[in-house]
């Protein structure tokens, strides 16, 4: 039974003023706690902001996952987007696990299992990396249209992350060759969505502007990860962040003659994210205002904002744990905190599930009051760290958040789920069959369970090699 | 087949190649611009002005730290009667990159003409640390000239941990914060002195046995010098 707008109301005035009142009663006593709040060097430890990561990243694969499987008269395509995102997602799910229990040492982890999942995670980095040109290829619409085309990149993408992982981890190719292909593969990637954006942000028809906005949101989604959030540093001469590293000062690989061809080559791979960045955000400052996503533009100056604070944390902040902490918020909070939630955006916009489905919309209801939690908690553990707000406090203020958020959660489906008959974007059936969701799913666990077993594989070998 | 939306326009539909794909062309020109111009960059900067070091001038790196220790030792001895005082010191300077560890005074007397155990002659060190640089604590310990004891008297100070140097690995350090680790070993050079007193205990009957004892006062220095390599 629905509640009326008028209970909603209520519901939700009644829940903000206890959380008010409660956050009034715990203030004086918490802020005179002076050893209650966690500061820098706790939460610069990073356990709890993977930990939230890990549950934030597991939420919402598992939540792709059931749509996947659930809403089987889902267009294949969106089906097809989906499995790789709940893939996408399910691998830094397992990153955040692995790291969250080699940092928190679970009561004495031994040095070699520790160094398995440490390379465990490793692998699954790259297994991620993969990911993202499948993605790509996806959406906002396939750029193949033939099953065989599509299978052939896949088939491709498979082999060169078996070749890269085995051959690397076995010290059949360098580093610098690892790099090398793997910018191959990640920069043929990028232009994807680069093109996309490129091709129809200025078209006159929304059904066209509808794949440069998607390309432009889920372009920002996964490269925010690629070093688009250090865009400053192709001002500074070289890159000067990429040669430093972000937190230390400290991330160099010189060789005799200049900087090393390692880092030269790896830093390649942040230029079109990062050109990316600066032309969308160009881009939505100038276009039309009846062309205008707010959306993009939003996010784009978010980012935009994001990487100026950036360069002024590393310029400027010497304190190492600072540092550290601004360190995991734009490297891993990039993928562990804003990935999500524009992916999430995505797919409620582009309506990659069906949200006429009452039972699909009361899951993804539930789905984003959790995710708004969990966000919100991660959000504040990091405030925690640079204002001196004891837990109490801060956990109160959670409270406070959510109040406002339970309720509203179904306005803003309405307002961001375009349903309609028509869809948003071209959709193509050639290059899919109707178990592909499947076989894809069981190939990407597959894929993953191989990155496990290299993990303890290589360090077994690394061992005999110390030895 | 690629899709229609996203295949590249030949231009067949009256207008150009050019026109209808220069934004892709820009694109990527500029990206192999950029490629072109880091690499260049890069690879032609001085490695010395552009690794390791902050705007300060300061170096960073992954450090291992290893030290050589060096020990200098200063003896006076004296035979000493009744109230009898030595007085010893020792006087040196630390060299640029050397730092402190230890210092320590090792008084010896061995009381050979005592009838028995708890008839032994005491000896007091006193030091004079005026001219030591930095604020190092003055002691003043009092000692029984054992027989068969090498050490009777023992003061040590303790200035830089050299166990901070020992095959240590500093992550993502500057040059200087790792000499800060050692940073209390860089005073205590300068001039130690002390004073050492011989308390004669005769026991009544058979002073005639007890005739003042050799007392050796021994300095002993231990500096070390640490070493960085960058392994990163």
């Amino acid at each position: 039974m629905q509640s009326s707008p008028c209970q909603v109301r209520s519901r939700f005035m009644f829940l903000a003023l206890l959380s008010l009142a409660f956050v009034l009663l715990c203030a004086p006593s918490a802020l005179a706690d002076d050893s209650s709040g966690s500061d820098i060097e706790d939460t610069a430890n990073s356990l709890d902001l993977n930990v939230l990561s890990m549950g934030l990243n597991t939420l919402i694969a598992g939540t792709f996952i059931w749509l996947i499987f659930k809403d089987k008269e889902n267009h294949l395509q969106n089906r097809m987007t989906l499995v790789v995102l709940g893939l996408l997602f399910l691998g830094n799910a397992f990153i955040f696990t692995f790291q969250s229990i080699v940092k928190s040492g679970f009561g004495g982890l031994s040095e070699d299992f520790a160094g398995a999942l440490s390379l465990t995670a490793a692998a699954l980095n790259i297994y991620t990396a993969f990911l993202f040109p499948l993605l790509f290829m996806l959406f906002p619409s396939p750029i193949f249209t033939q099953r065989k085309h599509f299978i052939g990149v896949v088939i491709t993408l498979v082999i060169l992350f078996f070749f890269l992982l085995i051959a690397y981890a076995f010290g059949i190719i360098s580093y610098l060759i690892l790099t090398i292909i793997f910018n191959i593969v990640g920069i043929s990637g990028f232009l994807i969505p680069v093109r996309w954006y490129l091709l129809y942000r200025d078209s006159d028809i929304a059904y066209e502007r509808n794949h440069a906005i998607g390309a432009g949101l889920i372009g920002i989604a996964i490269l925010v990860s690629q070093g688009m959030t250090s865009w400053i540093s192709l001002l500074v001469y070289g890159g000067e962040s990429h040669i430093y590293g972000f937190s230390t000062g400290a991330n160099t690989q010189i060789g005799d003659v200049g900087v090393s061809w390692d880092v030269i080559i790896g830093h390649l791979r942040s230029v079109v994210p990062i050109m990316l960045l600066l032309y969308i955000v160009y881009k939505e400052l100038v276009i039309s205002s009846e062309k205008r996503s707010v959306a993009l533009r939003s996010l784009s100056l978010i980012i935009l904002f994001i990487g100026l604070m950036n360069a002024v944390f590393v310029g400027f902040i010497e304190d190492e744990n600072v540092r550290n902490l601004w360190d995991f918020f734009v490297i891993q909070g990039s993928f562990g905190l804003v990935r999500p939630l524009i992916v999430v955006f995505i797919v409620l916009k582009f309506d990659l599930f069906d949200m006429r489905k009452e039972e699909l919309r009361r899951v993804a209801r539930l789905v984003a009051l959790l995710l708004v939690s969990v966000w919100v908690a991660m959000v504040f553990e990091i405030l925690q760290a640079f204002l001196p707000v004891p837990q109490l406090l801060s956990a109160a203020f959670i409270g406070v958040v959510l109040a406002f958020a339970v309720g509203w959660e179904d306005r803003f489906f309405e307002n961001i789920a375009a349903v309609s008959d028509e869809p948003q974007l071209m959709q193509v059936v050639g290059p899919f069959d109707e178990d592909d969701p499947a076989r894809f799913m069981a190939l990407g666990a597959l894929l993953m369970m191989f990155c496990l077993l290299l993990g303890f594989l290589v360090g077994e070998v690394y061992d005999q090699r110390n030895v | 087949m690629i899709n229609e939306m996203f295949e590249i326009r030949r231009g067949g539909d009256g207008s150009s190649f050019w026109q209808t794909e220069r934004k892709s062309i820009v694109f990527v020109c500029i990206m192999l611009l950029i490629f072109a111009f880091d690499a260049v960059a890069l690879r032609s900067i001085d490695p010395s002005l552009l690794t390791n070091y902050n705007d300060d001038g300061e170096m960073y790196g992954d450090w291992t730290v290893t030290y050589t220790m060096n020990e200098a030792t200063s003896t006076d001895s004296k035979e000493l009667e009744q109230n009898g005082v030595l007085e010893t010191s020792m006087e040196w300077s630390l060299n640029p990159g050397e730092y402190l560890s230890s210092v320590t005074l090792v008084v010896m007397c061995s009381d050979e003409d005592e009838p028995g155990e708890g008839f032994s002659d005491e000896v007091t060190a006193d030091t004079e640390l005026a001219g030591v640089n930095g604020n190092v604590e003055e002691r003043e310990e009092t000692g029984a000239c054992l027989e068969n004891t090498e050490d009777d008297v023992v003061l040590s100070w303790t200035f830089a941990d050299v166990s901070l140097a020992d095959n240590q690995t500093y992550e993502a350090s500057s040059v200087s914060s790792v000499e800060d680790l050692f940073v209390n070993g860089t005073t205590g050079d300068g001039v130690w002195a002390a004073e050492i007193r011989l308390d004669v205990v005769t026991p009544g009957g058979i002073g005639a046995l007890d005739s003042g004892e050799q007392i050796t006062a021994t300095w002993i220095v231990q500096t070390f010098t640490i070493e960085l390599n960058d392994y990163s």
